[in-house]
This record gives structure tokens, sequence and C-alpha cells, in this order.
């Protein structure tokens, strides 16, 4: 989500790959940004000029953006050229490199960072051809990383309630593995990520707190549905947090780093045993005989 | 007053339903106004009644504060709530049984992360007494198979819940479902479910599955939807597929409207649908019909 800290959090992940001697390569694909917070090796503003897309084609920023990403995910198979390259550079090679700086060895992670209108890149046919060309046709282990904002959803459960509500149909819309990551862990006490976690482990509690709002009639329907609606509700999202995992950080001081790349560890093996890379691999297979 | 705003991620349709609507409200002689609040918007085909780019556009603010596309547009949509002039010559210049479309903005923080939309349908409604309802648009392309149908209906459930209006789905642009070969079919979404079976079918028969599959998401028979999700996801996700599906039943969010621009009648179905949510042809009814009461 917009203003969530997805480029700092993609520049804490590649500061601390760095730190960790973990070959990265750094991607942004947000054609709007204006100044980036790491070193990307790939830029989606080198390739088409946001600016020069508004004018050309007399569009408006969203209008700009998505043309943008289209253009950009027109000449995907380039990036995946690129990639496969990076993949097979020999060790010699990447040993010649003076500083020892373990960035042009052949890279263990790729960071994507994605524009800030989430919709932009989730609900648009480019936005889908880079995931599935990522996750299907190259069958790298792509993991989503849904970065939400701590201190705006601790302020109100419907923000919450419909970050969670998004973050879960981005799981149905790519159907490969995603990870929450709470982010701005800094900015609030304790107690404030205290509370989301028991919004997410504890239905209960939930509950009572989404019913209030039923209660101050926000939730339409209003009356007994509305209250067995913020039941089932409670317990789909209480099931959602179940099988998908979620990790408090702070893209600001690097806490809760590690946990993050746990969780990218085992995501990635996630994805290796899925049923999504199954049928890939079944299609392939059935295509080529 | 009544009012619909209508929702969507950007290239939905949004400008052009409601542009349909006016021009069906035309025809079935129901006046409907058009206000864009989209402060991006480049072109629309409608004639607005106003139009948010005249108080404030997003490449003035963006040039002038130095903001990026996002936090230009959260900048216009405050502007508008604190300079309520604007709206106030609007709603003023109604009738009471007058009927508004809002063309919304396209970002979907704007329906989950900040407060100003749920800000501006409390005060369209409390302050100036409008029944609104809201209209989610999304495109029909989208919805290839159940694990997007599930996300679709999420995304749109989001959106609901954030306003707390009463809310239609409308699945958009079916008729280029239609249009598209076999091939960009086939590229659109089936790609690794069905290859063979696509590419083998011919035009009358990709038809003919379009209609089916359309039609499995308008009526949308939920245990099936979840058996199929079954076979389409890791085990481990089955009791989330049956408890969304439990929600989505329940709270009938489920329901999608089909709409073509160019098929008259799904417009003047959905102009109806949205009708029966504001109550509008009771309160018409009574007040053209006196005597009755």
């Amino acid at each position: 989500m917009a203003g969530s800290g997805k480029s700092s959090l993609v520049s804490r992940l590649v500061s601390q790959a760095s730190e960790k001697r973990w070959p990265y390569r750094a991607m942004n694909l947000d054609p709007a940004v204006r100044t980036l917070a790491f070193t990307a090796d790939l830029d989606i503003r080198d390739t088409v000029s946001y600016s020069r897309i508004m004018e050309e084609y007399r569009l408006g920023p969203n209008g700009a953006i998505l043309t943008a990403l289209n253009l950009f995910a027109a000449q995907f198979e380039r990036v995946l050229e690129y990639i496969e390259q990076e993949c097979t550079r020999t060790e010699a090679a990447s040993s010649e490199d003076k500083s020892g700086h373990p960035r042009r060895a052949p890279p263990r992670y790729i960071f994507f960072d994605t524009p800030g209108q989430i919709e932009a890149f989730t609900w648009s046919a480019s936005g889908m051809i880079v995931t599935e060309t990522l996750a299907a046709a190259a069958e790298y282990p792509t993991v989503l990383l849904f970065v939400v904002d701590i201190p705006r959803c601790v302020r109100n459960v419907l923000t919450f309630t419909s970050n969670m509500l998004y973050a879960c149909s981005m799981l149905y819309r790519s159907r490969i593995p995603l990870i929450i990551v709470w982010n701005k862990q800094d900015c609030v006490p304790v107690d404030d990520a205290a509370r989301l976690e028991s919004w997410m482990r504890d239905f209960e509690s939930f509950d009572a707190e989404l019913e209030q709002y039923d209660e101050a009639a926000r939730i339409p329907g209003g009356g007994d549905y509305s209250v067995s609606f913020s039941r089932s509700l409670a317990l789909a999202l209480n099931e959602f947090y179940h099988q998908v995992p979620c990790v408090f950080v702070s893209a600001h001081t690097g806490e809760g780093m590690d946990s993050l790349f746990e969780a990218l560890e085992s995501a990635s093996d996630a994805f290796e045993h899925s049923e999504y890379i199954r049928q890939v691999r079944e299609a392939k297979t059935s295509s080529s005989d | 007053m009544f009012a619909q705003l209508v929702m969507g991620p950007a290239g939905s349709g949004k400008s052009t339903y409601c542009y349909a609507v006016q021009q069906h409200g035309q025809v079935v002689g129901q006046t409907v106004h058009v206000v864009n609040l989209d402060p991006a918007a480049e072109r629309f085909e409608y004639a607005p009644v106003a139009d948010i780019r005249e108080l404030v556009t997003v490449s003035d603010v963006a040039e002038e504060l130095n903001l990026g596309p996002n936090g230009s547009l959260i900048y216009c949509m405050e502007y508008l709530l604190e300079d309520q002039e604007w709206l106030e010559q609007i709603i003023s210049d109604m009738a009471e049984d007058d009927y508004l479309l809002f063309d919304m903005p396209g970002q979907v923080e704007l329906y989950t992360h900040f407060e100003c939309i749920r800000q501006f349908v409390y005060l369209i409604q409390h302050q100036y007494q409008v029944r609104v309802c809201g209209v989610f648009l999304l495109d029909a392309q989208f919805l290839a198979d159940a694990a997007k149908f599930f996300a679709g209906s999420l995304t749109a459930m989001a959106a609901m819940l954030h306003l707390g209006v009463p809310h239609l789905n409308v699945l958009s642009k079916v008729d280029l479902l239609h249009r598209q070969t076999t091939e960009q079919y086939h590229s659109l979404g089936t790609r690794f479910e069905t290859p063979s079976r696509t590419e083998e079918a011919t035009a009358a028969e990709s038809e003919q599955a379009l209609d089916d599959l359309l039609e499995r998401f308008l009526n949308p028979d939920i245990p099936s939807l979840v058996a199929e999700l079954e076979g389409q996801m890791d085990a481990r996700y089955r009791a989330l597929h049956e408890r969304i599906g439990a929600l989505l039943e329940e709270y009938s969010i489920v329901q999608f409207f089909p709409y073509s621009v160019a098929d008259e009648d799904s417009v003047g179905e959905l102009l109806l649908q949205a009708n029966l949510l504001l109550q509008y042809d009771d309160e018409r009814d009574v007040r053209v019909h006196p005597e009755l009461d």
C-alpha cells in the first residue's frame, strides 16, 4: 500500500543482504518514484519515462503509470534474460570484485519494488505478466511481501480489516506464497503491536472490536445481520492468519529483519512444494507432448 | 437526493459506466447528473454537472507541492473536504429527488488506508441528506477462475466494509470477453489450467465456454467454487476457502451484475438494482401520487 514503506523495506532488505554477504539484485518497478532509497540493478525509469508518457500520450498520472507498466511488461522477457544471465555467472567472475562485495555473484535474492498505487500492479494485466513470468514461466520461487503500516491499522479496526481482506485477495489472485510484513514497528508503542497481534491470534477479541463498529452503524445491514457478518469475517480472517506467515519489522531501524529472512526461506520452500508449481510443471509437460 | 459512488480499479470502466447510466436515464426519463471526483481524470464522455478539476487537479498539486501522484491525490481529496463550499454549491443546485453519480478515483488505498472517502460519504449522508449506495466495478477479464473470483470479491468487500453503505458489484466489459479470440483468452488466465482443451476449441465452442464461465460467476455456487479452489491451491488453505465461501454466501456480496456499455438492457438492469438499494422509486411514487398516502 502507498506510504507503507515499500521502498524503505527494499532498501533495508538490500542492506541486510549485503551485510550477510548474500548476493542479490534489486529492481525498481515504480515508474513514478522520484528518489529511490536503494541502488537498482534494473530500473523501469531507465526504459520508460513516466513524464514523457504523460506528455506524448496526453495521459494523467494514473494512465501514465499503467501505460509505463504495460510497456515494461511487454519487454519483460528481456528482464528475464538479464536474470538468467546473472544467475549463471560463474563464481570466478564474481571473485574478481576487488571490494569482496557479494553483489555481483549469482543472486540468492531478487527484490522488486512495486508502484505505490497498488492496484496498478495487482489489478492490471502487466502486474500479472510480471508475477506469472517469474513464478510460472521461469519457475523462480516467487513470494509476495504485503507491506502494511502498523500505525494506520492499529488506529482503526476497519482499516486493519480492509487491509487484511486485500491481502487475502492477493493470495487468491496470485496463488503464490504471501508474507504479511507489518512495518514501522519503531513508530508505535509495544502495546500497539501486541494489540494487532491479539486481533490476529484471538478472533474473539477481534470480533468484539468489530462489533463496536456495528453499533456505530458503520457496517451496512445493521442489527443482528451485521453481528453475524462480523463473526464470519473474524472467523475467515482468523483462518487466513493461521495459514499466512506474518512478521513485524521496522525498515527504519532494521528490527525484525532476521525473522523476515527466515519467513522468506520457508515461503520459498512452500513455493517449491506448492500445488501451483506442480500444476505449472504438469501443464508444461503435457503441452510439450 | 440520491447518489451512486462509482468505484473500481483504474481501467475498470467507471467513467464509461457513468456515461452509459446517464444516457440510459435520458431514455427512461430519469435525470442523472454525473460529478467527476477523480482529480487525475483524463477524459470522459459524459457531460459532468461538476468536476473536481475545477477546484483542484493532481498535476497542479504535484507541481506546486512537489508531491508524487499518490500524495497529490490524497491532498486533493482532503482539499475537497476542507473547502466544502464547492460541494455545497453542487448540492444546493440540485432538486430534492435528483440523482447523482460520483465518478470516484481508482486508487485502492483510498478505500483501505485513508479516511477521506469515508468522511466524504459521511458528510453527504448526514449533512446534505443524500441517500448513497456504492457501485463497485471489476473488469470481467480478471475473473477467469475460482481463485480470481475470490480475489475480486474480497477486494470489493474491503471497499464495502470501509464505506458502510449499501453496495452493488458490477462485472464490467463482459462484451469484451465474447470478442476475445480463443488465443487471447487462452493467455489471460487459463494458461496453466487447461491448455490443450482451449487450444483445440473452436471459436463457437469457446464462446459457449465463455457464456458458461460468466454464468458461473454471476450466479456462483459457492461449494463448487470451493471444490475448484481445492484443486488450484495447497491443501492447507482448504479451511480458508470454506470460511471465505461462507462469508461471501452469507453477506450476498457474491452477486455480481453483468454490464457492458454496448448492452442497453444491462445498463437498465443496473440502474434498477441501484434504485432498489436506494429505495428511489418508493420515495418518488409517494411524491408523484400523494393521494395514495
